[in-house]
């Protein structure tokens, strides 16, 4: 079968020549503009998410300063380093991140004083989690990765400023409930609440003037003094102690 | 929180791409009525949609580097088809072993953590398979850079650049300067003795480019640079084809009917073609003696014109401008690296063969990258894309995770 005639096909393909170049130059414009449009939502993703490429912190145990940690760095005192410390080498410590291991640092020199919770860090590496502890160049740095990171726990004592202070409020709770008044009993007002059936026991009025100084002055030994009210006056065993009814125990999270 | 995800806007860039090589397919078709070319015009336009618009739902890639590579590749196999269907059709089953290789690069980033042991092993094939036209090869075009294996003739200074950027890469990243020179000294040394300059040259700059990126070192880049302007003079002063080939160059017209035919001819084939070209199926590039493999700009310039010249360009300086985009949003140095050594061999080979194509630079034996006829040459520059788009890949995945990071940091 022939195709078209010549001079068809030449009016046919000059013309479309037009349309070609016509769609090249679409595909350089639209090239163009996702790219741009791309770089914006790149640039917005990334204002959205400040520690992008971080996996942490190290943390001067000293002076508190905090370094950002990258996925992959070095630390030294030299210009090429991602993080600059004094008093190291130029570059003393490779950082790698390695999702299910933790961070692994290798030392760059084989002669170096590098301890990682107390143990020489291997020339090979070894890896740093949550609350490991660095010693480098007499100082001792605290890793701290983010959460979310695939990272395994810490076995030693790891350092977790967030448990600390959540330890110290559970102890400022604790002592809330030791002296906050008894719960009121499901179904009762608190107004409603009938005194306990036990006497009220007096509290006792300690009598400064009443002694000489020197009586209520403490013993250079250390002795518990004498004089002091506590011990004389309230027997904590002999005085009796409210117990709530068993039929709401427990209904108040503090047992 | 906003993510980064396939949209529209990349279906509506495949989209010309598609139309463009309908139309071209469909219009050599309408010539003679070839049935071929109308089979052509529905499947390479198919094809350009699996690979743009498919191959991301399988695993994250960056579909504006697939468009446009897949843009270039379309118009190679246009280009080839309409001026010798043979190897239009060889070029054809190339790009599709191509692709397979391209997949094989982005996995085998993708899965990096576990094969970055086979370095050394990937090291060493690249030396061995360097070596064997040293011994082995047959000599084309001054060059003794083909080897034949089962039947089969291929280069394996091609092959050999996939590995060179991931050792490189690999080397750099670990801050072993002195054993990366050394390897790539070695590649260089094997291409010099396949005389095989143009390849050679293209080795010595990326090398140059990824130490420099990795070291921020000034006395290297100097050192670097003075190395080469060393090399080009001894190049010059001991080598007679480099002698003639400058003096092409310089004058092509001195020698017209002989040494200067080539370049003359596609000097003529790119005035012939002019601002708007002949026209598809229209041109006389044929004339040119390398017009499928170094002269096939030429051949496109002739036909389409000087301005649709132009836009191919631009798509190389796109590709390149994306590759440094996703070398500087990398998370990793080694990833950093090959991006950025991946690209620049990509732009580099482009301006190396576009420039001596146009008289801009001399002429050296490299083809155009994703265009020009030659397995191993598609194969390698897929190969390469593959790579690029693996470390794209892997980019994409740590913005999630960054994202899920910060969702839980916002939950607690």
């Amino acid at each position: 079968m022939s195709g078209l005639s010549t001079p068809v096909y030449e009016l046919v393909s000059m013309g479309l020549r037009y349309w070609l170049l016509f769609l090249a130059v679409v595909i350089v414009w639209r090239a163009i503009r996702l790219m741009q449009k791309e770089n914006r939502l790149y640039k917005k993703t990334m204002r959205q998410l400040p520690d992008a490429g971080l996996v942490g912190e190290l943390v001067d145990l000293e002076t508190g300063q905090a370094f950002q940690l990258p996925r992959e760095g070095m630390i030294g005192s030299g210009r090429a380093s991602d993080i600059r410390l004094p008093g190291i080498r130029r570059r003393a410590l490779e950082l790698v991140f390695r999702s299910g291991y933790g961070l692994k640092l290798i030392p760059s020199h084989r002669k170096h004083h590098l301890r990682l919770d107390e143990e020489l860090i291997a020339s090979g590496g070894d890896y740093a989690l949550h609350g490991s502890v660095l010693d480098m160049g007499g100082k001792a740095y605290r890793f701290r990765l983010f959460e979310g990171l695939d990272v395994p726990e810490h076995q030693g004592q790891s350092y977790a400023p967030e448990a600390e202070e959540a330890e110290a409020e559970d102890v400022w709770a604790q002592q809330m409930v030791m002296q906050a008044p008894p719960p009121t009993p499901p179904g009762a007002q608190a107004d409603e609440m009938m005194p306990p059936p036990w006497p009220r026991q007096e509290e006792y009025v300690f009598q400064e003037e009443a002694l000489p100084y020197e009586d209520y002055s403490r013993h250079e030994s250390g002795a518990s003094d004498p004089y002091l009210p506590q011990q004389e006056v309230m027997p904590q065993e002999e005085e009796p102690q409210w117990q709530p009814s068993g039929d709401w125990e427990g209904q108040d999270g503090y047992h | 929180m906003d993510t980064i995800k396939q949209r529209p806007a990349e279906r509506r860039l495949a989209k010309p791409v598609m139309l463009f090589i309908f139309s071209a397919f469909l219009l050599l078709g309408l010539k003679d009525f070839n049935w071929f070319s109308f089979v052509l015009a529905i499947l390479d336009p198919l094809a350009i949609y699996a690979s743009t618009l498919l191959l991301p739902k399988l695993f994250p890639a960056d579909t504006l580097l697939l468009a446009l590579v897949n843009f270039l590749c379309a118009l190679g196999i246009l280009t080839l088809y309409r001026m010798d269907p043979e190897r239009g059709i060889s070029q054809i089953i190339t790009y599709g072993i191509g692709l397979g290789v391209m997949v094989m690069g982005i996995l085998y980033i993708r899965f990096w953590q576990r094969l970055k042991a086979t370095v050394p092993i990937v090291a060493v094939a690249a030396v061995v398979l360097m070596a064997l036209p040293v011994f082995f090869g047959e000599e084309r075009n001054g060059a003794k850079a083909w080897i034949a294996l089962f039947g089969v003739g291929f280069q394996p200074s091609e092959i050999v650049k996939l590995a060179h950027l991931v050792v490189l890469a690999f080397l750099l990243s670990r801050r072993r300067v002195l054993a990366s020179v050394l390897f790539a000294g070695v590649s260089l040394v094997l291409l010099m003795l396949q005389k095989d300059l143009g390849t050679a040259l293209l080795y010595y700059a990326i090398t140059l480019i990824m130490v420099f990126s990795a070291t921020g070192s000034l006395t290297i880049l100097g050192l670097g640079t003075a190395g080469a302007a060393a090399g080009a003079v001894l190049g010059y002063s001991m080598f007679s084809h480099v002698k003639r080939r400058v003096a092409i160059w310089i004058d092509p017209w001195a020698d017209p009917r002989g040494s200067g035919y080539q370049i003359v001819q596609s000097l003529i084939a790119i005035a012939n073609g002019g601002l708007w070209g002949t026209g598809l199926g229209l041109g006389n590039a044929s004339v040119i003696p390398e017009y499928s493999t170094d002269f096939i700009f030429s051949v496109i310039l002739n036909e389409f014109g000087v301005l649709f010249g132009v836009c191919v360009v631009a798509v190389y300086a796109l590709i390149f401008i994306r590759g440094i985009s996703i070398a500087m949003r990398s998370r990793s140095k080694f990833h950093t690296l090959l991006a950025l050594g991946c690209s620049s061999f990509i732009a580099l080979q482009a301006f190396v063969i576009i420039g001596g194509n146009i008289k801009l630079i001399p002429l050296t034996g490299v083809t155009l990258p994703f265009v020009s006829y030659g397995g191993t040459s598609l194969i390698s520059s897929l190969g390469i894309m593959g790579l690029l788009q693996g470390v794209a890949s892997v980019n994409l995945e740590d913005i999630k995770e960054d994202q899920m990071i910060a969702l839980i940091g916002e939950e607690n």
